[in-house]
């Protein structure tokens, strides 16, 4: 009873348009076991969750589950069958209670003729929330007084009411504190000990070492290797992720003290209403300042704040060389300022416009003539350009940017920015989501735009990232500046983190 | 390097070449359906639609729908919705006949028309930009306004009437002129000006516009100015023709602009498929299709259930391909 | 566990019901001190009447709204669904020979199949419901043109047909409405699935909620709920006229003002008690207007001003919270230069 497989995936392919999500991908997971998946953005790791919380349908394959055909049509089909899930597609649903939305869907089991019995599921959701280490809030109140680690462990209480044999968890723990990710272990231990199982996907490879009895590593969609908690090993891992060694060759390698640059940006003392508090900063010219600090230390804000984008209650950003305060993108473009948003695909690009339309659209003055009108012949001219350096794979430049995949999309947004000839750039998490081919391209490119004597913020939630590129380093922390480090050789990730946290 | 990236993208880049064939070809289906309705009728009426008589009559009512749609063809490009074009056509139909009758001067009248297409137009740009209005409430609210504001001025039965008609503008040379000079501009404003540009790239996405330092506010306000000018223009025309004002000039043209603009083949919530040739196809559509209708003796009631029928088949066919899993609201 | 104490409960209970009541009591206050000021009258015994019935008339439009306006569903056809129900009821129970009660029925039922059939067409199209509202208007004020060879219906010398707003029904269907409505929103399975699926569309349908039957059953409630609004009117005239050109949005338009107070005041009780608040609120303006002698359209473009300064309002409330807390922000980071102590 115990050697067959909790749940079997045999075959599993998931193709979206032209992107392959997943070929052919086939792993069993046992009782009593918590399975981690890893690989890199783009890897098929969370459209494997996804498949089998039944929020995707594969194209290919089967699955079983206890012995039986598993072929989930809805995310409810697939919990009746005993999954339960925390995946990033769902949440809660703001402006009902912490009570409705455990029991989102499930009103039916308290009360009958089509009414609900209020009490019994508030007291009800309070014993899920008891049960799962809990106590403390209060169920009948809205969900919207609950912070987000809070209300991610509501919908982790949620996943867990129908007492699931599988519980698939993906991406979970980044919205939680360590006490909220040691109440999650505890939860999956339980379940462990429970002769259940626990898909865990996650990108933090330590965490995963840490919690998983068994590793599954997928790469571009393609099942790698299953490691054993015994045989864990963090580089072995890392080159099964990669596909390749990966040593030198993927950062600057220069460590020359950073030549201090007259200064181009002058952020003052910036306060916004979510972020921010307080923060003075310098860029120089030719540098890379890197931005780091966990999610939600404001420096996501700050990139928006010196491109203008960001209402600012106090402080200023000054373009030194002109003397502009900068306000509003425009203005920010006006003094060569270009913006590369975290959120790609709902800031930068809009998907149902072509390549050409996208990389035009931060440069009508570069295409116009006569002042007023706009050169067909120079528009294609520039846009081509674009597509040419940087290498956009595209089948032309009317190409819709929705059938681009995910590097590519960030290359046409990089188009839409270097095009125009910015000379402060701000970089908003700019390897987010894209593979190693197209990162080092990128790497490449920013150091290019250094030598050029432009200024780079690299902001990123990647720590080797931004020791291997900046000349300077700020750590942010509740919207203030923790630390500042200089470009060196022996700078290391842990002399950092304690800036952060 | 690229190894990845590049294998993707292989599939990706060979399939778009014959969809954009495809997509080119499906670019001419609003000019073949305008032909379409006009031979049907042609056939259905024996030739009576197709008549000089009903021909002209045809181009007379085309035009004028032709120069109000060209205009709101910046509103709808950038994903705003204006309900109340027909209001305000009325509106502006109304003073500038008030004015033509108190002055005897046709070049202030036309301004007054102008005047107050663009003044109204420019309220509902105003709101919507400034105060980050959704474009239906405003000009929903803008419709309640003027059509209460025009029965204000003339009751609800009776009408204004000119004095000394303009029927000397009432001519297809006119019209012909009037309609070449607004399509040209719009055609040259709406491809090679970047206010026809970015409010593709509005349409697509505000957020990735205003991260492209693109001015809602300024482009809202241009285009309402724009379709401002072609409500004025429209009523103008429209006066001309009629010689009188009431309470229902322009009620059913409001909604019938909103149909040719999706007749033409442009999406309702705008982005970067827009085009102005929509407007003008479409005008003459819908024109074509009311009076080949009323040729055959069809009711109004008739004539506005096919229009609202076809109104929800043509724009369910246009998005047919990207419908949404969920329920759009 | 934390649990309020119950004299929080009651002092909440105290304060919210204070807010609710203070908005009509203010706008109350306002127009008798203008009328009594410019020596008019404001709500005599015989206008009260006509107030009454003016505040039930555009609750029912703004309670029929609220199933569908803020779960984003704008819908342009509910003025030609009131119409078209009320046209088709009114011939039918005139020709089963049926008095107020059986008028009220046969609308409510027309109401409801009418308002299925456009929840039905924003289902299978699956466009935006704005649009797919556009385009049932149309169609449903034709049918109003094309049926019963476009008489509508005249029910002028059929008394026993119309008095649903005399004194004792009039109040017995408000109020019952209102109780059937208060627990269908707030203690039924569809009220629940209907919250959720209102404010968190997505992760409502993949917890299991078939958001296309919720659609579905909000359209058909909203057409049945509307439709008395239909029977009032008819009732108070005695006639239904067919519309054409859109002329029904106007109807429609008239619950919007008590639908948005209602949904501000949600936050201190309920929605359909804060709709039938907003309901009370807007009659005693449109009573004020009256009285202050206005003719009906300046009435109609003060509504829609107060409206669309409302939305204004509603919609730029957090800048309002932005700039006060900018205020603070100014005032408390004055003197600091904001750089980390290194």
């Amino acid at each position: 009873m115990d050697t067959e497989p909790l749940i079997k995936i045999s075959g599993v392919s998931k193709n979206f348009g032209p992107t392959v999500a997943l070929a052919d991908v086939s792993l069993d997971v046992n009782r009593g076991e918590i399975r981690g998946l890893i690989g890199e953005n783009g890897s098929g790791k969370s459209t494997l969750s996804l498949i089998v919380a039944g929020s995707l349908q594969p194209d290919d394959g089967a699955m079983l589950l206890e012995g039986r055909p598993y072929r989930p049509q809805t995310t409810l089909d697939a919990q009746g069958q005993g999954i339960g899930m925390v995946v990033q597609e769902l949440g809660t649903v703001s402006g009902i209670s912490v009570a409705e939305n455990i029991y989102l869907g499930r009103s039916r089991h308290f009360g009958r003729f089509g009414f609900v019995n209020k009490r019994r599921m508030i007291e009800a959701a309070r014993d899920a929330l008891e049960g799962a280490g809990l106590a403390g809030f209060d169920p009948a109140l809205p969900i919207d007084l609950l912070d987000l680690q809070d209300r991610k462990l509501v919908e982790l209480v949620r996943a867990m009411v129908n007492d699931p044999a599988l519980l698939v968890l993906d991406e979970t723990t980044t919205a939680l504190s360590y006490q909220g990710r040691s109440l999650l272990y505890g939860l999956m231990k339980r379940l462990r000990e429970g002769h259940k199982a626990v898909l865990f996907v996650s990108h933090d490879l330590e965490e995963l070492m840490e919690v998983c009895d068994v590793l599954t590593v997928l790469r571009d969609g393609r099942w790698v290797a299953d490691v054993r908690k015994s045989e864990f090993d963090e580089s072995r891992i890392k080159q099964l992720m990669i596909g390749r060694d990966m040593t030198g060759g993927y950062y600057r390698t220069d460590f020359e003290a950073p030549q201090s640059g007259e200064p181009v940006l002058v952020a003052e003392n910036l306060v916004t209403p979510r972020g921010l508090a307080g923060l003075s900063v310098e860029l120089r010219k030719g540098e890379i300042l890197g931005v780091g600090g966990l999610s939600h230390c404001g420096m996501h804000e700050f990139g928006k704040a010196v491109f203008g984008a960001e209402r600012l209650l106090a402080g200023r950003v000054v373009h030194v060389p002109s003397g502009q305060v900068i306000a509003g993108p425009r203005g920010a473009m006006k003094c060569r300022l270009g913006y590369v948003s975290k959120d790609r695909d709902r800031e930068a690009l809009v998907l149902s416009a072509s390549v050409k339309d996208n990389i035009a659209s931060a440069g009508y003055e570069k295409i116009t003539t006569a002042r007023w009108f706009m050169s067909r012949s120079k528009e294609k001219a520039y846009v081509d350009k674009q597509i040419q350096d940087l290498s956009i794979r595209c089948s032309s430049r009317e190409q819709l940017v929705r059938t681009l995949s995910g590097g590519n999309r960030q290359k046409v947004v990089f188009g839409k920015w270097v095009g125009r000839g910015s000379d402060v750039l701000v970089l908003d998490c700019p390897t987010r989501g894209v593979d190693i081919g197209v990162k080092a391209a990128m790497y490449r490119l920013m150091y290019q735009m250094k030598l050029e004597g432009r200024s780079l913020i690299l902001i990123s939630e990647e720590l080797p990232e931004l020791i291997g590129m900046s000349d300077r380093l700020l750590i942010l922390r509740d919207g203030k500046l923790r630390a500042e480090f200089a470009r060196s050789r022996d700078l290391t990730e842990a002399q950092i983190i304690e800036h952060m946290i | 390097m690229q190894a990845t990236d590049e294998s993707v993208d292989r599939d990706a880049s060979r399939a778009p070449v014959t969809r954009r064939r495809k997509e080119n070809l499906l670019e001419f289906v609003p000019l073949l359906g305008l032909i379409v309705v006009i031979a049907v009728f042609a056939i259905i009426t024996k030739g009576t639609s197709i008549s000089p008589f009903n021909l002209k009559l045809l181009l007379n009512q085309g035009v004028i729908l032709a120069v109000i749609a060209t205009g709101s063809s910046f509103i709808f490009s950038m994903g705003n919705f204006d309900i109340s074009l027909g209001a305000c056509t009325c509106l502006a139909a109304l003073v500038g006949a008030l004015v033509q009758n108190a002055t005897d001067n046709v070049a202030v009248a036309l301004v007054a028309s102008l005047c107050t297409g663009i003044g109204v137009s420019l309220i509902a740009g105003f709101s919507i930009a400034y105060f980050r209005l959704p474009s239906f409430i405003v000009t929903l609210a803008m419709l309640m306004i003027i059509t209460a504001g025009v029965s204000l001025i003339i009751g609800v039965t009776s009408g204004v009437y000119l004095e000394n008609d303009l029927k000397r503008f009432d001519t297809v040379m006119v019209k012909l002129i009037v309609l070449a000079v607004v399509v040209g501009l719009a055609t040259v404003m709406f491809r090679f000006h970047r206010l026809g540009r970015s409010n593709k790239i509005i349409g697509g996405s505000q957020t990735v516009a205003f991260y492209s330092g693109i001015s809602i506010l300024r482009n809202t306000l241009l285009s309402f100015l724009i379709s401002g000018i072609g409500i004025g223009l429209g009523a103008f025309l429209l006066l001309a023709r009629t010689g009188c004002v009431s309470a229902s000039t322009g009620s059913s043209l409001g909604f019938d602009i909103i149909i040719a603009i999706v007749l033409g083949g442009m999406p309702i919530s705008g982005g970067a498929k827009s085009r102005i040739s929509a407007a003008i196809i479409g005008a003459f559509t819908i024109t074509a299709l009311n009076s080949g209708l009323s040729l055959m003796g069809a009711s109004p009631g008739v004539l506005q259930l096919v229009r609202g029928l076809l109104f929800l088949v043509v724009v369910t066919l246009l998005v047919l391909r990207h419908r949404e899993r969920l329920l759009v609201r | 566990m934390v649990k309020a104490p119950a004299r929080g409960h009651v002092r909440k209970l105290l304060k919210n019901t204070a807010v609710c009541l203070s908005v009509p009591a203010a706008v109350f206050i306002i127009f008798q001190v203008v009328c009594i000021a410019t020596g008019n009258e404001y709500i005599s015994r015989e206008t009260f009447r006509n107030f009454v019935f003016d505040v039930f008339k555009i609750g029912f439009i703004a309670w029929g709204l609220s199933f569908n306006v803020p779960a984003g569903r704008f819908d342009f056809s509910v003025g030609a669904t009131i119409c078209l129900a009320a046209i088709i009821g009114g011939n039918v129970a005139s020709a089963l020979g049926l008095g107020a009660v059986g008028l009220l029925v046969c609308c409510v039922v027309v109401g409801a199949v009418l308002g299925a059939v456009s929840g039905g067409a924003y289902v299978l199209l699956r466009l935006p419901a704005m649009v797919v509202s556009l385009g049932m208007a149309l169609i449903l004020e034709a049918f109003s043109y094309m049926l019963y060879g476009g008489g509508g219906i005249v029910l002028i010398g059929e008394p026993h047909m119309l008095s649903m707003i005399q004194a004792p029904w009039l109040y017995i269907l408000g109020v019952g409405v209102f109780v059937i409505l208060v627990v269908v929103a707030n203690y039924s399975r569809f009220g629940y699935s209907w919250r959720a699926l209102s404010s968190g569309q997505s992760v409502t349908v993949q917890m299991g909620v078939n958001e296309k039957a919720n659609a579905v059953v909000c359209y058909s409630l909203c057409g049945a709920v509307t439709a008395i609004a239909g029977v009032l009117i008819l009732s108070k005239t005695g006639t239904q006229r067919p519309v054409l050109g859109l002329t029904s949005i106007p109807l429609m338009f008239q619950g919007f003002l008590p639908l948005f107070v209602g949904m501000a005041l949600a936050r201190y009780s309920e929605v359909i008690t804060g709709i039938l608040i907003g309901a009370v609120v807007t009659g005693l303006i449109n009573q004020g207007f009256a009285a202050l002698g206005l003719p009906l359209a300046a009435q109609s473009i003060l509504n829609a001003v107060i409206w669309l300064g409302f939305v204004v309002v509603a919609v730029n409330q957090g800048k309002l919270g932005e700039f006060k807390a900018a205020r603070g922000w100014r005032k408390s980071v004055a003197g600091s230069d904001g750089r980390p102590q290194q």
